[in-house]
């Protein structure tokens, strides 16, 4: 302990040196600003500022990339709960209880809530990472392609009931959403599916353009269409409107840690990713809550689970990049590299041969966090204003962001087309009154499941026994049984009552 | 477009008689007149890959060299597909460039459907680097050298697993090729990068990998990988002590994750030659070579018509690859 204490303590002197903390600054105002824009994201914003980092020192430039990864998460939801435009992907989930508190007039409770939740789910993973990581870094070699199919199956079937409203148009929408997730090239055979001659869609729907689509595009059209809806005015932004009452903070305890946890554990798995984290973390609020039927009418659980969740994640998703050398994700492999062109490798030697840019880059997280929280409270009432901004102002710029921020992916034109495509699709959907979040949950989940079904089973020789012979892989199993064996079991009030008069 | 290239060329040799310079000095002509802007490089994969990083090494000093801007633009996806399609359809004049890799190659030799012909649409310039692949196996592999791994191989007994890149990838289809040179049979399973087979490599659920030296490194030196072979020619800067492939089991190996620069067909040969002038050169700056070297990247080099015949050779190698492994997309 007074060891890993004497390492923190090197690792502050490195971070708090004026250049390192500038950078830090930088990184983390950065990452906000890109997460608060719709469409731009932490990964496109890495890759473009990667370069200028090949001249600094190695620590400086892992610090300031890595405030903007984590800033982003931060920003993320501010579009999400005032606009219902998430600003990340991984903040969409947020937008489905965030909005509804805007609409009721508590866009500044929302808002402080999720400054404060970030920060604890933030530091709950940076607490994990100085403690254990080298340990918990060891638990994500333990995962196969058996044990995360398994427990993607486990999570697809916890979070298929993720949205308010139709069980049967939710179980439509994650349908719709694993067949998208279909599109692209087929990993075994290598051949294109559903690409229609297109190179465009050889890897797939990003996850982003579909967000973007679903989410910011159809929810500017439906307000074309249907005429502005009446704007939620809140004419004077003191202190007191934006403090949760003793109410919310009760409420918020739980999910907090626990989308702190769940944020943890999938942000230390590779491949996972803050979006997971917080889809289920939304999906274990729900379940435990007594009142799941309230879940999209402005649950203050239903910020703060995702939300603690997404920044633990994107924390956790350091250890075992930095340590083992695995990274979870595009923007961990972009960090990689960016470490092995400064002839640094990472991997469980990197500790112990690198100890100021690790322990610097943990302490830069603890400093990065605490500037992200103090930036952040007063910036609220700044951005409560954005929904006086005439809808004639706001579109267009909101618009023109989208497609900057879509186009930045990959510098591909197709991709401002699909957008708009999936904006028109989120349109229909809103129409027909069917939920979008299921979608994103089929489309990120389904490809995983499909991908580490087919390889445990290449590697296990054909034998489907092996999902049973593996602990982990069997436990999730048996929760899944159990969880859809408990949901047929207890049906919603709202239909029981149905049957009931239909009898 | 052979129309517009032809057209261009006769005003530089226009240009080059009213100012009275000998046509001898052609190349310095088109340094003078080119480039005439920005020269952009399309790379097709994402910023942070092997291919990227040397993009943007090169292009630092390609700016100084040429004294006009240098850019790398990612336009990652379909295998790299898409940024090559968009530099076959670019103008022919040395201001949009491509940084072609293995992809390309076996791109060809697997047929994918795609509206350009590589190497046909393209002018080669200068090879630029390659990654060699190291045989990685799991400690736990009863192999300690590669004829110990032939002899694993054969047996087949049960089957070796190796991992890869993806189908169609250099570190699949090097296996497949050293497979079917050797006669054995091995089962492929593929990643969604070497990264990821790598990882399960280290874990040991699956029995080896050619990996890219870039993602074994930290791997091979930690000791929870076991390097057995690098797959170039030469042996690899990086692990000088581990043989080649060609020197212990299949004579001539010779695979890797190469990249070189090339433009789109009709190119002026003076830009070309200019080209090729200023990569030899800015390969041999010390920027590019420790930049490279920590990135596990060798720098290549060489002339226009040295490119040239290379992607012959590895179009008809990986043809033969894969017809022998019976690939095929549709």
């Amino acid at each position: 302990m007074s060891a890993i204490l004497a390492d923190l303590a090197g690792g502050f002197a490195v971070a708090l040196a004026p250049e390192a903390l500038a950078f830090c600054l930088l990184g983390a105002t950065i990452g906000m600003a890109i997460g608060v824009l719709p469409g731009i994201g932490a990964l496109a914003t890495i890759s473009i500022l990667l370069p200028f980092t090949f001249s600094l020192d190695p620590t400086h430039g892992m610090i300031m990339l890595a405030g903007i990864f984590y800033g982003a998460q931060y920003g993320g939801s501010v579009a999400s709960i005032l606009l219902n435009l998430p600003g990340t992907a991984s903040t969409a989930v947020t937008a489905l209880d965030g909005y509804p508190m805007t609409k009721a007039g508590r866009a500044g409770v929302a808002l402080f809530v999720t400054t404060i939740v970030s920060f604890l789910g933030g530091s709950f993973a940076i607490l994990l990472m100085t403690l254990v990581a080298p340990g918990v870094a060891s638990l994500a070699r333990e995962f196969g392609s058996t044990e995360y199919f398994s427990i993607m199956l486990l999570a697809l079937v916890a979070a298929a009931t993720l949205a308010p409203g139709s069980m049967l148009k939710g179980l439509a929408m994650v349908a719709f959403g694993l067949l998208l997730g279909t599109v692209g090239t087929d990993m075994t055979t290598g051949s294109y599916r559903f690409t229609f001659g297109m190179l465009s869609l050889a890897d797939g729907l990003s996850l982003v353009i579909v967000v973007m689509g679903l989410f910011g595009v159809a929810e500017i059209l439906s307000n074309l269409a249907g005429g502005a809806p009446p704007r939620p005015t809140q004419e004077t932004i003191t202190l007191r409107s934006m403090l949760p009452t003793r109410e919310d903070l009760r409420r918020s305890i739980g999910p907090t840690w626990r989308g702190s946890l769940v944020g943890v554990v999938t942000g230390i798995l590779p491949g996972l990713g803050p979006q997971v984290a917080s889809f289920v973390a939304y999906a274990t609020e729900k379940r435990l809550s007594d009142t799941p039927e309230q879940f999209g009418t402005g649950m203050i659980e239903g910020v703060t689970a995702p939300e603690a969740a997404n920044n633990a994640a994107v924390q956790a998703a350091f250890i075992p990049t930095l340590t083992l050398g695995i990274p979870g994700d595009a923007v961990m492999a972009v960090m990689m590299g960016a470490l092995m062109l400064h002839g640094i490798l990472p991997g469980p030697s990197l500790i112990t041969n690198e100890p100021d840019l690790f322990w610097g880059l943990v302490a830069s997280f603890w400093i990065g966090n605490v500037i992200l929280l103090l930036l952040n409270i007063p910036l609220i009432g700044l951005w409560l204003n954005v929904l006086r901004v005439p809808y004639r102002l706001l579109y267009p710029a909101i618009l023109a962001l989208i497609c900057i921020g879509v186009f930045s992916l990959r510098n591909n034109p197709f991709d401002i087309v699909l957008v708009v495509v999936f904006g028109v699709i989120g349109y229909g959907m809103g129409l027909l009154r069917l939920p979008p979040a299921p979608l994103l949950l089929g489309l990120v989940l389904g490809p995983l499941v499909e991908e580490h079904l087919r390889r445990a089973l290449i590697i296990g020789r054909g034998d489907p026994m092996v999902f049973l012979q593996s602990p982990i892989s069997l436990a999730a199993l048996v929760a899944t049984v159990v969880l859809i064996a408990a949901t047929a079991r207890r049906k919603p009030p709202v239909s029981n009552t149905k049957t009931q008069a239909g009898d | 477009m052979q129309l517009r290239s032809i057209t261009r060329r006769c005003s530089l040799i226009g240009l080059a008689c009213a100012f009275g310079i000998s046509a001898f000095h052609a190349p310095a002509l088109a340094q003078e007149d080119y480039p005439s802007g920005p020269v952009t490089i399309l790379v097709g994969f994402s910023a942070g890959s092997s291919t990227d990083v040397a993009s943007r090494l090169l292009a630092a000093q390609l700016s100084e060299i040429l004294g006009e801007r240098v850019l790398v633009e990612n336009r990652p996806g379909a295998a790299s597909s898409i940024a090559t399609q968009a530099v076959a359809s670019a103008n022919a004049d040395g201001q949009t460039l491509l940084m072609a890799t293995v992809a390309n190659t076996i791109g060809t030799a697997l047929g994918r459907d795609v509206a350009y012909d590589f190497p046909g649409d393209f002018a080669p310039v200068a090879l630029v680097g390659a990654v060699p692949m190291i045989v990685t196996v799991h400690p736990d592999v009863k192999a300690t050298s590669m004829e110990e791994l032939i002899a694993l191989a054969r047996a087949g007994e049960p089957m070796l697993l190796y991992g890869s890149a993806g189908v169609g990838t250099a570190p699949h289809l090097s296996a497949e090729l050293f497979a079917s040179s050797v006669g054995a049979e091995m089962t492929h399973v593929p990643y969604q990068g070497s990264g990821d087979a790598v990882r399960d490599l280290a874990a040991g659920r699956i029995d080896l990998v050619f990996a890219p030296q870039s993602s074994a490194a930290s791997g091979i030196e930690d000791g929870s990988l076991r390097g057995l072979a690098s797959t170039l020619s030469q042996r690899s800067a990086m692990f000088p002590d581990l043989p080649t492939v060609s020197e212990t089991a299949v004579e001539g190996f010779d695979t890797s994750v190469w990249f070189g620069l090339v433009a789109p067909a009709g190119t002026p040969d003076a830009i070309v030659d200019a080209l090729a002038d200023a990569v030899n050169t800015a390969l041999e700056t010390d920027a590019v070579r420790d930049g490279m070297a920590s990135a596990g990247i060798q720098p290549l080099g060489g002339s226009p018509a040295d490119m040239a015949s290379y992607i012959d050779v590895e179009v008809g190698n990986w043809s033969d690859v894969v017809e022998a492994a019976g690939i095929s997309l549709n």
